[in-house]
């Protein structure tokens, strides 16, 4: 299964906007969101953009990026406007409904 | 005291597993949607059907025991199906892996389930061991573990950046607890059988049995008919998950 098209534009805006190649900018956001506890296939443009905000200048200090803030600025900007790919049902949608919700 | 503890304790599982299986039946004609269906179907043959019918065939006469073994083995082995179908469609329906993985598990219980019969109706003694038909079981019941749990882990992760649903997380938390009490109950009823214990007269298997099987249906209430109050509790409680 291919990774979402927000997890794609989010790498091709870090790769251009810092000194990270394209495999370092794509494990790097991948990383972040595992620690999130979001995986890359099914990672919404919404959760793509409160990971970008929370978790990924942490990482991105770590790698030594210089101003990983404004970085993280343009990545959700390129996020903006985004919508949500029609995806296939998730556990969360499952699990939701079993319980009667 | 004992054996009255352990008929209460196996009738309270049986009854919970039957009333949520039902539940789910009935969401799954409001839905149309396979998940309840498998889930349903799977609680009500396991356990409604299947679990008694063990149990029933160790204090049958002959005939009745040959009849109530093949419907177990009938039972457990579609249900264990259905659990490995549940698995693959909720967790990982796009996984070519994981597709593999439960038409193997369907086709090895099929499999498992029609030499049983045969095996049953060619003996003259009823054959009560079903270790092939409990492996499987097992491996079903450890891969719904495995992908409950990890989704639990995942939820609490989320929880910690304000993005995750408490009451959510806690269901996939319960029914981690569920698959892995069942696992433990059937591991420990085979290990039992492989070394020649009784155990319709064993104090211990008895006890174990029995504690299993009230959590499991505690925890299978909780997860698909929660109470109000519980939810409310749940709710209350977003940092116990943060940390």
């Amino acid at each position: 299964m291919a990774d979402s098209t927000a997890f794609e534009a989010a790498c091709l805006c870090l790769e251009n906007s810092s000194s990270l190649t394209k495999p370092e900018a794509r494990g790097t956001i991948r990383i972040a969101l595992k620690e999130a506890g979001f995986e890359a296939k099914t990672a919404t443009p919404k959760v793509l953009a409160a990971v970008v905000q929370r978790l990924l200048p942490d990482e991105l200090r770590s790698r030594r990026v210089a101003d990983p803030d404004a970085v993280c600025r343009k990545i959700a900007v390129a996020l903006e406007g985004m919508t949500s790919e029609s995806a296939s049902e998730t556990a969360e949608a499952v699990f939701k409904r079993l319980g009667g919700e | 005291m004992q054996q009255l503890f352990a008929t209460v304790a196996v009738g309270v599982f049986i009854l919970a597993s039957i009333v949520i299986g039902l539940r789910l039946l009935h969401l799954h004609r409001r839905t149309g949607d396979s998940p309840e269906l498998l889930l349903g179907l799977m609680l009500l043959l396991v356990v409604g059907v299947g679990y008694p019918a063990t149990i029933a065939a160790q204090f049958a006469g002959p005939g009745t025991a040959r009849a109530l073994v093949i419907t177990s083995g009938l039972t457990l082995n579609s249900g264990s199906a259905l659990l490995f179908l549940f698995t693959w469609r909720v967790f990982r329906h796009e996984e070519a892996w994981a597709r593999s993985l439960a038409g193997a598990g369907v086709v090895a219980l099929c499999a498992q389930a029609g030499w049983r019969w045969f095996d049953a109706l060619s003996h003259d003694e009823v054959q009560f061991e079903n270790q092939g038909g409990l492996l499987l079981m097992m491996l079903a019941f450890l891969w719904a573990a495995w992908e409950s749990l990890r989704h639990y882990g995942m939820m609490r992760r989320r929880m910690r950046i304000g993005l995750g649903d408490v009451v959510l997380c806690d269901r996939f938390m319960l029914f981690g607890v569920w698959t892995s009490c069942s696992l433990a109950g059937v591991l420990m009823n085979t290990v039992a059988v492989w070394m020649h214990i009784d155990i319709r007269n064993n104090a211990w298997i008895q006890v174990g049995s029995s504690l299993i099987g009230l959590v499991q249906a505690g925890v299978l209430v909780l997860a698909f008919a929660p109470p109000r109050f519980y939810l409310d509790w749940v709710r209350e409680r977003p940092r116990a998950f943060a940390s």
